[in-house]
């Protein structure tokens, strides 16, 4: 690529993600530009990838066919499916006041066809947790702690693994109780009055605190991450590379 | 069902009513005679009353959704080959629902598509008034239409410089105008302005802990020790200090910090997350299953 | 915005220390200065077995059978995605695995996940390798705008999923990617020899519920998705599992060291490493970002402490 073309690239970059950086002091109409500028790039990319990305392969071309080519025969077209065409552009009658009822069928046919494959979805999603969820809680060797599996393989390394060894036991416990506590946290259709499991649910959520805390330290590594990215950007690529030339 | 299966499979068949060779006049007769009838049954329907209008919509949601849920339920075929013919009625149906589930995947990309372009046309009728009003801050719509054509505009030119100049328009040397103007708005301006947003995020989190992240009840505390636990997990520098000093202990066990984050994580952090997603799995399925009935009240009115 | 955020006091009569530019000042210091010194080599103990066992599966898969991968991620995630698509086409790169790229959830991934392959592309060629070619290692079926459509739809059949969709082949003409090397044979999920989700949206769970039975599935996340993503790797419906920036800095590690016999529980022998040390693509986009995330994390914990500090003591000078 030019490298003229680069520093200029990069620097219109450094210069958006400032004018965007600018909205951490007060909201202002350098932020508004930039705000504007990338809210319109974005939908008109929309409207490119609506018809590059998909339209134009799984739509158009299926209705039409293809041509013959060297070596290979034509597709034919099937014509059915221009029958799409209008049904879909009844979503567009949300705007009418009169006819508005009419988008919600192609709406309907989307959130149908969702709606249909849940059935199916919530076995495939769900069962494997409960089935991993079904821990046992008993000890079947009088060893408390597992042995170091590294270098270990074969029937001796299956035989470690099918043992539960007291410590094991004990997190089966821990976890068990963890999930039947936060559980009943969520029994919200009826008023706890029994004080075991008012005592339980409190249990519950002080034990969905701890996942609150790690989904909150992850949020902290990934935004932190992006934060770098910019940095990298701006100092790294731009500054030592295309302008200092390093 | 023969026919439909043949466009079902989506093989190269010979012609049928169902089909057309490519460009012919016979082809393009049946493609626009097909948007006119289902245009025209459309417009009829338009003046529909209440009633008709609750059981069109509840009608189209409940076959869509009766699909997937019929394909679920039916035996599916075992060690089908490619070109086997079923050998009974009950196998053709579950043949053609095998061969039908990529085709109505394929019509619920294309319908979601169209409707991609409801939010697309928000936006633009919105900015476009402000624009001809000369409403309020309507120099920053300009900007916007201004960007949007621009994209739109040699978005497509250069999609289809690629269709015909193929593989070397991969390398950028060989690139025009158009080449270079669609890689500075997309790969340039919109990616990054993209990162950027995204990132303004981590100051208003440092700021937001620094101010209110604040050990007064036993859960704030509870939460602030594992989101710490958490952070310090993600330091390899000092996992890597405190395993070396981990090592030297006189234990049987091991407290290497990797040990410790991931015991947290299998004893409290996993079954708190699961029961929440059961929670939230078994609302899913209750509000999947009221909209394919339509029990939601919005509905059909 | 930014001026109209409630000052926020701890407790008692005084409102926060430290002023809010100079908290962002900090930060920006704290994310940039380590930049600079990238002679700086923060060292890396791999523990993670969601880590190790998405890379032992990723070198122990078979070759002889393409792979899908599902590019969900746009250059708003690019500090995290990018690095662990890197890491991810390097090692399918390395063992010559062919490749089906695609997206459900952006319209925007497809060329962004091309982009990175051209710039692979480019190191590859300074390193005297082979560059991957489109059509013959590699296709881009595109976007799909129904996600979840489309994962019913690969559950059944590859072929039937992707049927229509064209791709260049080197002689610039758009063909049917079923008539290029890396698809041809290819008709259900038993022909590929995994399924890769790299993502920064909530589509790993719409595989998980179509398609992971069928098929070894593999993700890589974004740390915020990460312990949302660990009960199906802890229930074995993930296979192997990189969840955010440490992931892709244990990875990177993981393909100098490589992994000894029993370290990962998916794979019993050991995995060797794909890169020397001394090769300068050992250090990748996660360790460049190490020093960084070091000292913001640092901060950030700091900043937290001292909060809590000020409203001790602004308790303590209320009750005196």
């Amino acid at each position: 690529m030019n490298p003229n073309y680069l520093v200029f690239r990069d620097g219109c970059i450094v210069l958006a993600t400032l004018g965007l950086y600018s909205v951490l002091y007060r909201e202002n109409k350098v932020f508004r530009f930039f705000e504007h500028m990338f809210l319109g790039l974005a939908v008109g990319w929309a409207v490119v990838a609506m018809w590059t990305e998909v339209l134009f392969s799984t739509w158009w071309v299926k209705m039409i066919g293809t041509a013959d080519k060297l070596g290979h025969h034509g597709q034919p077209g099937y014509w059915a499916w221009a029958t799409l065409l209008p049904i879909s552009f009844l979503g567009y009658l949300v705007f009418s006041k009169k006819y508005n009822w009419m988008s919600r069928i192609p709406i309907g046919i989307i959130l149908g066809l969702w709606a249909g494959q849940q059935v199916q979805v919530w076995f495939t999603q769900y069962g494997p947790q409960f089935a991993d969820s079904m821990r046992p809680i008993w000890p079947n060797t009088h060893e408390f702690t597992r042995p170091d599996v590294t270098g270990i393989s074969g029937p001796a390394l299956a035989s470690i693994k099918d043992t539960v060894y007291g410590s094991q036991a004990i997190d089966n416990v821990i976890y068990v109780v963890t999930l039947l506590c936060v559980m009943s946290y969520f029994l919200f259709s009826f008023d706890v009055k029994q004080k075991l499991l008012a005592r339980t649910q409190t249990t519950g959520r002080w034990l969905l605190m701890i996942g609150f805390g790690a989904i909150f330290g992850s949020t902290v590594m990934m935004r932190f991450s992006l934060l770098i990215d910019r940095m990298s950007f701006i100092f790294i690529e731009f500054v030592k590379h295309d302008v200092l030339r390093r | 069902m023969n026919g439909l299966n043949r466009i079902l499979a989506d093989t190269v068949p010979p012609p049928t009513f169902w089909n057309g060779v490519y460009g012919s006049g016979g082809l393009w007769l049946k493609i626009i005679l097909a948007f006119l009838i289902v245009s025209v049954a459309l417009v009829f329907l338009k003046d529909a009353g209440p009633r008709v209008r609750k059981y069109v919509v509840g009608g189209a949601t409940f076959l869509a959704g009766a699909f997937y849920v019929f394909f679920y339920f039916y035996p599916t075929p075992l060690n089908r080959q490619p070109g086997e013919m079923p050998q009974n009625a009950g196998e053709a149906v579950s043949f053609w629902l095998d061969d039908a589930v990529p085709t109505v995947g394929q019509i619920a990309n294309i319908v979601a598509a169209f409707l991609l372009g409801l939010g697309v046309y928000s936006v633009f009728t919105v900015h476009v008034k402000r624009v001809a009003k000369q409403s309020a801050d309507w120099g920053f719509s300009v900007v916007l239409l201004l960007s949007f054509f621009l994209m739109v505009g040699l978005g497509y030119a250069d999609w289809g410089m690629k269709r015909i100049a193929g593989p070397k328009l991969d390398d950028p040397s060989n690139w025009g105008i158009v080449n270079y103007g669609r890689s500075f708005l997309f790969d340039g301006l919109l990616q990054n302005m993209d990162a950027a947003m995204f990132s303004i995020i981590s100051f208003y989190i440092l700021s937001a802990a620094y101010r209110a992240f604040r050990i007064r009840s036993i859960e704030a505390t509870i939460l602030l020790g594992s989101a710490v636990i958490m952070m310090i997990g993600l330091l390899s520098g000092f996992e890597y200090g405190w395993n070396h000093v981990a090592h030297q202990l006189p234990t049987t066990g091991t407290y290497a910090m990797g040990e410790l984050t991931k015991w947290l994580q299998d004893c409290f952090q996993t079954p708190s997350l699961r029961a929440i997603q059961w929670g939230l799995g078994i609302g899913t399925l209750a509000m999947g299953l009221r909209l394919w009935l339509s029990l939601e009240k919005q509905g059909a009115n | 915005m930014a001026d109209a955020e409630p000052q926020v006091v701890s407790t008692g009569r005084k409102g926060p220390a430290i002023p809010r530019p100079l908290l962002y000042l900090l930060l920006i210091l704290a994310t940039a200065t380590p930049l600079f010194f990238d002679n700086i080599s923060i060292p890396d103990q791999p523990a993670d077995p969601a880590v190790f066992d998405m890379y032992a599966m990723l070198m122990t898969i078979p070759t002889d059978r393409p792979v899908l991968v599902s590019s969900e991620w746009t250059n708003g995630t690019r500090a995290e995605s990018r690095g662990a698509f890197e890491a991810l086409m390097r090692i399918l790169m390395h063992r010559n695995i062919k490749f089906v790229l695609f997206s459900i959830a952006d319209a925007q991934a497809p060329p962004v996940a091309v982009e990175v392959i051209r710039d692979l592309n480019e190191e590859r060629k300074k390193h005297g390798e082979r560059p991957y070619e489109r059509w013959n290692d590699w296709v881009d079926v595109g976007y799909y705008a129904n996600g979840e459509g489309t994962a019913e739809a690969l559950a059944v059949s590859v072929q039937k999923a992707f049927s229509g969709k064209q791709d260049m082949n080197p002689q610039g003409e758009s063909e049917d990617v079923f008539d290029s090397p890396v698809l041809k044979g290819v008709s259900t999920l038993k022909d590929v020899s995994a399924f890769i989700n790299v993502t920064a949206s909530a589509t790993d769970i719409v595989y998980i519920q179509r398609l992971a039975s069928k098929t070894t599935f593999l993700e890589f996340c974004t740390g915020v998705m990460g312990p949302e993503a660990i009960p199906y790797y802890s229930s074995g419906q993930t296979k192997g599992l990189a969840k955010g920036l440490r992931s892709v800095i244990d990875l990177e590690t993981l393909m100098v060291t490589g992994i000894p016999a029993g370290g990962s529980s998916r794979v019993p022998a050991a995995v060797p490493g794909i890169l020397p040390a001394s090769d300068p693509r050992s250090k990748g986009r996660g360790n460049h970002y190490n020093a960084s995330l070091h000292v913001a994390i640092v901060l950030m914990i700091l900043m937290i402490v001292i909060g809590n500090v000020e409203m001790y003591r602004a308790k303590r000078g209320a009750a005196s």
